[in-house]
């Protein structure tokens, strides 16, 4: 636990003063907070002097009196004597923090306070236990104080403390409801933190997350974030708060401005609600917003795909680990960055020797130990990605950032393996070995199949622009504000990278997750969609004039569609988007927070993008320009998909 | 005694611990001729003492007299809650010890051993 801070003693006194209407904060104020501390030295003290601590605390409120609800001032000013006190207790902890121990001698030895003269009342001999106090020895475990929270969302113990932590200096913490924050485990809440003497902050988005994610997710907001934000935007305000007894920390996001009766909501919960008409305004206004700080400072930056989205892929591998004493095992060795892990190179039941690898997490529960190439959040970084279970009782022994030498396992399933189980399970009504999908619509023709094409779209290069990029712009991350400003939170992935990553994550989010529900049941509901979706890549803007609610609720993805034609590099050539757009819609086939008609819609998004590209592909090719994005790369896709 | 010094110290209340520091020489309180001086205590401002925070101090509370060899009285002036001595309420002038506690409404104070000159 958490040592007791002079903050906390603070914290309780001005919470008792309010309770008895005295709005400062006086030396019995002060004593009454050490008596409040549940296994303090005060308790501690006074009960080795027979003094119940509770009764002490009834003498003082009796002596000095309720007063009447009126203030006279703001805020809890301390008395002439509250300052001499705490300021003989600084010098008494000399320089170290004012501890509980300096505060009660100060208060005994200070000699002229109403709380010596209820002592003396007491008999009790003010003397005697500053003798006790000074010479105490017998281990104590002092707990702050609980905040009391209240709400409807329900969280773990740990959770909890975690809240309790952040917010100790408040009187109580109301959870206004919980921002449906997703499929990543951590909790995102809207809290509305309330002062000692009643007045209520503005509200905070507080999230909770394993300890290292939240370290992280606060210096890539230093690295990237502060200095870039517009004034309407969140901003995390304090220190991540890491309490060294549970595996959670918490970051607090603060709104500036006065929010008093508008809280705000997530994009994904506003989305559902509202006119498509809006949702696009809203987006185009997002861009205007955060544009030129963001993907409108940008660079020139020509990439292979698989270093900027490798990552959001399903792990190359998972591998079972074998014993470390068998070092005459052989395998492939795989390093960091190999073509190993978008290469298809690796069988399930093949031995492999993973050398150093990084860890990204460690989840002793599941045993299972999460490999990349590097640490930091960066896209590449996060490449060669490795899942290896079996590494015994105690994985909690790596931690994140850990270099780990070498792994020697047997692999249990590929990327590919993964793929075609998450597609297994949205019931497909096709053969999941074809080349192509048979089309479901009759305006669409045959897709094809994006886990036959997926190693090929990673080791594409394509030119594009490098910028500061959220990295989840997700609609649970978007939140609307009071006036309509957008807001952004969780910042864990930002970081410099490929411009079009956050809008084609938008944009595969706002389908899988609102399109989606608007579709009719079934594949042929979802083929729907993707038929009028093939008439937006194709041009044709009149299917957003459609009747059926579905050809309106694309109009955010047209909105959506205009923002990427501003920061492609270059006019026309839509390759650079739709290739992250198939890679993403891929990663969402496995959001389990969403329904199975969005999964199924994440599944043809990725095959109809990867349509697209061929026919821009083509369209490149026969324009002949100077500039063209099939390059040496190109050249092994295609071989690789002649093999086939 | 013209140079007349005195020290209040409140001992309670928000002012808790605050020193006033009063003298004939800076005009505080009334000397009548035979050199008693008459200090006032109350909520309101022009009082010689002024508590302005406790609703229970009336505007004019009490007087505290210093004879010219120096022994304090202690007086209630009409007040609505009453000047207590210790524990007991005072109804006629009653003779002060420095150092010792008196309170008026809800605020404690004594008088200090000290001068305050010097």
């Amino acid at each position: 636990m958490e040592a007791v801070t002079l903050q906390d003693i603070l914290t309780l006194a001005r919470q008792e003063s309010a309770w008895l209407h005295h709005y400062f904060i006086g030396v019995e104020h002060l004593f009454i907070a050490l008596t409040k501390l549940q296994g303090g030295l005060t308790v501690a003290v006074l009960e080795h002097h027979s003094l119940s601590p509770r009764f002490m605390r009834y003498s003082l409120r009796e002596t000095v009196g309720r007063y009447e609800n009126q203030r006279y001032w703001p805020g809890f000013p301390e008395t002439p004597r509250a300052t001499d006190v705490l300021a003989l207790a600084k010098r008494y902890a000399g320089l170290h923090a004012v501890t509980e121990r300096d505060l009660l001698l100060a208060i005994l030895d200070e000699g002229d306070s109403v709380v010596i003269r209820v002592l003396n009342e007491m008999g009790a001999d003010p003397c005697e236990l500053r003798q006790t106090a000074a010479n105490w020895t017998a281990p104590l475990k002092p707990q702050p104080p609980e905040v009391p929270i209240h709400g409807e969302v329900s969280l773990s113990t740990d959770q909890q403390r975690v809240l309790q932590a952040m917010f100790r200096d408040y009187s109580e913490v109301q959870i206004v409801r919980e921002l449906d924050g997703g499929y990543s485990g951590a909790r995102v809440l809207l809290v509305r933190p309330i002062r000692v003497g009643g007045f209520k902050d503005a509200p905070a988005v507080v999230k909770l997350d394993d300890r290292h994610t939240i370290q992280y997710e606060r210096r890539r907001y230093d690295l990237f974030v502060r200095g870039t934000l517009p004034a309407a935007a969140a901003y995390p305000i304090d220190a991540p708060v890491v309490p060294d007894d549970t595996p959670f920390g918490g970051l607090k996001y603060a709104f500036v401005g006065h929010l008093d009766d508008a809280n705000p909501v997530s994009l994904r919960e506003w989305a559902v609600q509202q006119d498509p008409q809006k949702i696009g305004e809203f987006i185009r206004a997002l861009f205007e917003v955060f544009g030129p700080a963001w993907w409108l400072q940008r660079q020139p930056y020509r990439f292979w795909i698989w270093r900027e989205y490798e990552h959001v892929l399903p792990p190359a591998l998972v591998v079972e680990a074998l014993p470390e004493e068998k070092p005459s095992v052989t395998g492939h060795i795989l390093n960091p960055l190999g073509d190993w892990s978008r290469s298809n190179r690796v069988l399930p039941g093949e031995m492999v020797v993973l050398k150093g690898l990084v860890v990204q997490k460690a989840d002793p529960e599941r045993d299972t130990l999460y490999l990349a190439a590097g640490a930091q959040p960066e896209a590449i970084n996060r490449a060669s990605k490795v899942e290896v279970r079996g590494l015994g009782a105690n994985p909690a022994t790596y931690f994140r950032g850990e270099t780990v030498d070498q792994v020697v396992g047997r692999v249990v399933s590929t990327r590919d393996d993964l793929l075609l189980r998450s597609l297994q399970g949205l019931e497909p009504d096709f053969d999941l070995r074809l080349e192509r999908i048979p089309s479901g619509h009759e305006a669409v023709e045959d897709l094809p199949n994006p886990l036959k094409k997926m190693a090929g779209l990673l080791d594409r290069q394509v030119d594009g622009y490098l910028s500061t990029v959220h990295g989840d712009l997700h609609l649970g991350n978007i939140l609307i504000g009071p006036h309509g400003d957008p807001w952004l939170i969780d910042f864990a992935w930002a970081r410099e990278g490929h411009t079009l990553f956050d809008w084609a994550l938008l944009e595969a989010s706002l389908l899988v997750e609102v399109v989606a529900q608007l579709a009719p049941a079934g594949w042929a509901g979802v083929w729907g969609v993707i038929s009028l979706l093939n008439g937006i890549n194709l041009g044709d803007d009149s299917v957003l004039r459609e009747r059926h609610p579905v050809g309106r609720a694309l109009t955010p993805v047209k909105r959506i569609r205009e923002i990427v034609q501003q920061c492609l590099a270059r006019p026309g050539r839509w390759n650079e988007y739709y290739i992250p757009l198939a890679l993403l819609a891929l990663r969402m086939m496995d959001w389990r927070s969403v329904g199975i008609q969005g999964r199924r819609l994440a599944f043809l998004l990725a095959a109809l993008s990867i349509s697209a590209l061929d026919v821009a592909s083509d369209s490149e090719t026969s324009s002949g320009g100077n500039w063209n994005d099939r390059t040496d790369a190109d050249e092994t896709d295609l071989q690789v998909d002649s093999q086939r | 005694m013209s140079g007349a010094a005195l020290v209040i110290m409140i001992m309670s209340g928000p002012d808790d611990g605050q020193k006033i520091y009063l003298s004939q020489k800076h005009g505080d309180g009334q000397v009548d001729a035979e050199g008693a001086w008459t200090l006032a205590f109350g909520r309101r401002e022009e009082c010689d003492v002024s508590i302005p925070f406790d609703t229970q101090v009336s505007r004019h509370h009490a007087t505290l007299h210093i004879t010219a060899d120096g022994t304090l009285w202690l007086a209630d002036a009409a007040s609505l809650n009453g000047t207590y001595l210790g524990n007991v309420r005072i109804d006629q002038p009653a003779l002060l010890q420095r150092g010792q506690l008196f309170r008026l409404g809800r605020t404690w104070m004594r008088v200090q051993p000290e001068t305050g000159e010097g």
